[in-house]
C-alpha cells in the first residue's frame, strides 16, 4: 500500500502541492485533474524521484525517502513512465532492455511476452530515434513491464497511441490489476474512467474528491 | 636560377608539413586536455539545479568570448621565469601553448557541452532513476547518450584552438622548430612579405577547417 501523510512540495516558492494525504491500494488508481494541478509532480513523489519539501511518502510501510537500503530495496519494486516518452541510442531491443540491465534481471520470457502482446516484434532492430510518438511510447511502457514492478506509476501513458493500441495498453493493465499490482495513472484520458477502482481528482495541489 | 629555387620549394614543403604536424598535435593535447576536465564539469552543471550551476553557466558563456591575448598575458604572467610556476620552465615550449590553449577552449567546451548534454538530460536521469540507476550507471548513460554531441563541441574547440594567434606567440614565442604553428607562422610570413607561404599556410588551416566539419556532420551532429 502506498500511503502520503501532509505531503507539500514547491519547486521554487510556491506550493504546488498542499496538505496531501492519501491511500493507494492495489488496483488501478487514477490522478485526474486540470493542466498544472499537480498530477505528474504527485506521480513523481510517490515515484521516488522528487522528494518532498514535508511530509512522509510510504510503501508497504517504509518511508521510500529514508535513504537506507529497506527503502532502496522498495524503491526497485516502483516504476514511474515518463509522459513524455524517452527513448536511448541504439535499436529497440537495446531500449526494451535497458530497465532489465539496469537491476540486473535477465527477464527474457517476460519481455518476449510483452513484445508479443503489444505486436513490437518488427521493430526490435528498428532506430530508436526514428520511432513514432506512439511507438516510442510502446517502448518506454515495454521497457517499464518488462521488469515486472508491483507497482507502476504511468504518465499520460495514452496520450500518443491510436485506438488499437489504447486498446492492449488498458487490456493490458487489467490483467495487471488481476494479478494484484497497483497501478497509478496520471491522465486526462476518459478511457481509463470505467476501469479505474479509485479516482483522485486534483486541484491547485489538492485533493479535491476522491470516487472509489 | 633553376636548382635553388626548387632547393627553396623543397624547404617550404618540409616548414609547412613540420608546421602542420606540430599544429595539429599541440592543438590536438590541448583539447584533449581540456575535455577531460569540461566534459566531466558540463555532465554536472547540466543534470544539477543547484545554485552554484545557475551561476556558474552563464560565467562560462560570458568567458567564451575572452579575448585569447589577455589569457596569454595571464598565463604568461604565471609562468614566466619571475611568475609563480616559472620554475617548471614551461614559457616558450610546445606545452606552455598546450596549456594556453586548454585554458582558452575550457569555457567554449562548458559552455556548449551544458548545451548539447542538457537535451532531454533531465528526462533521461528520470526514467534511469525509475529503475534504480546508481549514479555511475547514470553518469555512463549520460556519456553514452551524449557522446556524438560531446565529441562534436571537442572538434569545435580544437578549432578554436588551432585559429587562435594570441596565446600561441605570447606563450610559444613563435620559435623556428619548436614553437612555430599556422597562426603565428601566417603572422610572421605576413611581417617579411613571403605571402605566397603565408597563403600556402592559410588554405591548409581552411582545409582542416572545412575536414572537420565535415567529420561533424557525419558524426550527426544534428542530433
Amino acid at each position: 500500500m502506498i500511503e502520503l501523510e501532509k505531503v507539500f512540495f514547491s519547486y521554487n516558492e510556491d506550493f504546488v502541492l498542499r496538505d496531501v494525504s492519501l491511500k493507494i491500494d492495489s488496483g488501478i488508481t487514477l490522478f485526474r485533474g486540470p493542466n498544472g494541478s499537480g498530477k505528474t509532480t504527485l506521480a513523481k513523489i510517490i515515484s521516488g524521484l522528487l522528494p518532498p519539501k514535508r511530509g512522509r511518502v510510504t510503501v508497504d510501510g517504509v518511508n521510500i525517502y529514508q535513504g537506507d537500503v529497506k527503502a532502496k530495496n522498495k524503491l526497485r519494486e516502483i516504476v514511474y513512465v515518463h509522459d513524455s516518452p524517452v527513448v536511448l541510442k541504439g535499436d529497440v531491443y537495446r531500449n526494451l532492455t535497458y530497465g532489465l540491465r539496469i537491476m540486473g534481471l535477465t527477464a527474457q520470457d517476460k519481455l518476449l511476452e510483452l513484445i508479443r502482446s503489444f505486436n513490437i516484434g518488427g521493430i526490435l532492430r528498428k532506430d530508436a530515434y526514428s520511432l513514432s510518438a506512439g511507438e516510442r511510447q510502446i517502448v518506454s511502457l515495454v521497457r517499464a513491464l518488462a521488469v515486472d514492478p508491483l507497482y507502476l506509476i504511468l504518465d499520460e501513458p495514452l496520450q500518443y497511441l491510436d485506438d488499437e493500441r489504447r486498446g492492449k495498453v488498458i487490456n493490458y493493465l487489467r490483467i495487471l490489476r488481476d494479478q494484484g499490482k497497483t497501478i497509478l495513472i496520471a491522465t486526462h484520458e476518459r478511457d481509463l474512467l470505467e476501469y479505474a477502482d479509485k479516482i483522485y481528482y486534483i486541484r491547485y495541489g489538492s485533493i479535491e474528491e476522491i470516487i472509489v | 636560377m633553376l636548382i635553388p629555387r626548387v632547393r627553396r620549394a623543397m624547404i617550404d614543403l618540409y616548414t609547412l608539413m613540420e608546421i602542420t604536424i606540430r599544429s595539429l598535435s599541440i592543438s590536438g593535447v590541448a583539447t584533449l586536455l581540456a575535455s577531460t576536465w569540461s566534459v566531466p564539469i558540463s555532465i554536472l552543471l547540466s543534470i544539477s539545479r543547484s545554485k552554484i550551476s545557475r551561476i556558474a553557466v552563464p560565467i562560462f558563456n560570458s568567458l567564451v568570448g575572452f579575448p585569447t591575448v589577455v589569457v596569454g598575458l595571464l598565463l604568461y604572467l604565471l609562468l614566466s621565469r619571475s611568475g609563480p610556476l616559472g620554475f617548471i620552465g614551461l614559457l616558450y615550449t610546445p606545452y606552455a601553448i598546450m596549456i594556453g590553449q586548454a585554458v582558452l577552449i575550457t569555457p567554449l567546451l562548458i559552455s556548449f557541452g551544458v548545451e548539447v548534454i542538457g537535451v532531454k538530460t533531465r528526462d533521461l536521469i528520470e526514467m534511469s532513476l525509475a529503475f534504480g540507476a546508481s549514479k555511475i550507471q547514470i553518469l555512463s548513460m549520460l556519456f553514452t547518450e551524449a557522446s556524438s554531441r560531446i565529441l562534436a563541441v571537442c572538434i569545435l574547440g580544437f578549432q578554436r584552438a588551432i585559429g587562435e594567434l594570441g596565446v600561441a606567440l605570447m606563450l610559444g614565442g613563435n620559435i623556428k622548430g619548436l614553437t612555430r604553428v599556422y597562426t603565428t607562422a601566417i603572422a610572421l610570413e605576413i611581417q617579411r612579405g613571403e605571402f605566397e607561404l603565408a597563403i600556402y599556410l592559410g588554405i591548409i588551416l581552411i582545409t582542416v577547417d572545412f575536414l572537420i566539419i565535415i567529420v561533424l556532420r557525419i558524426l550527426g551532429w544534428r542530433r
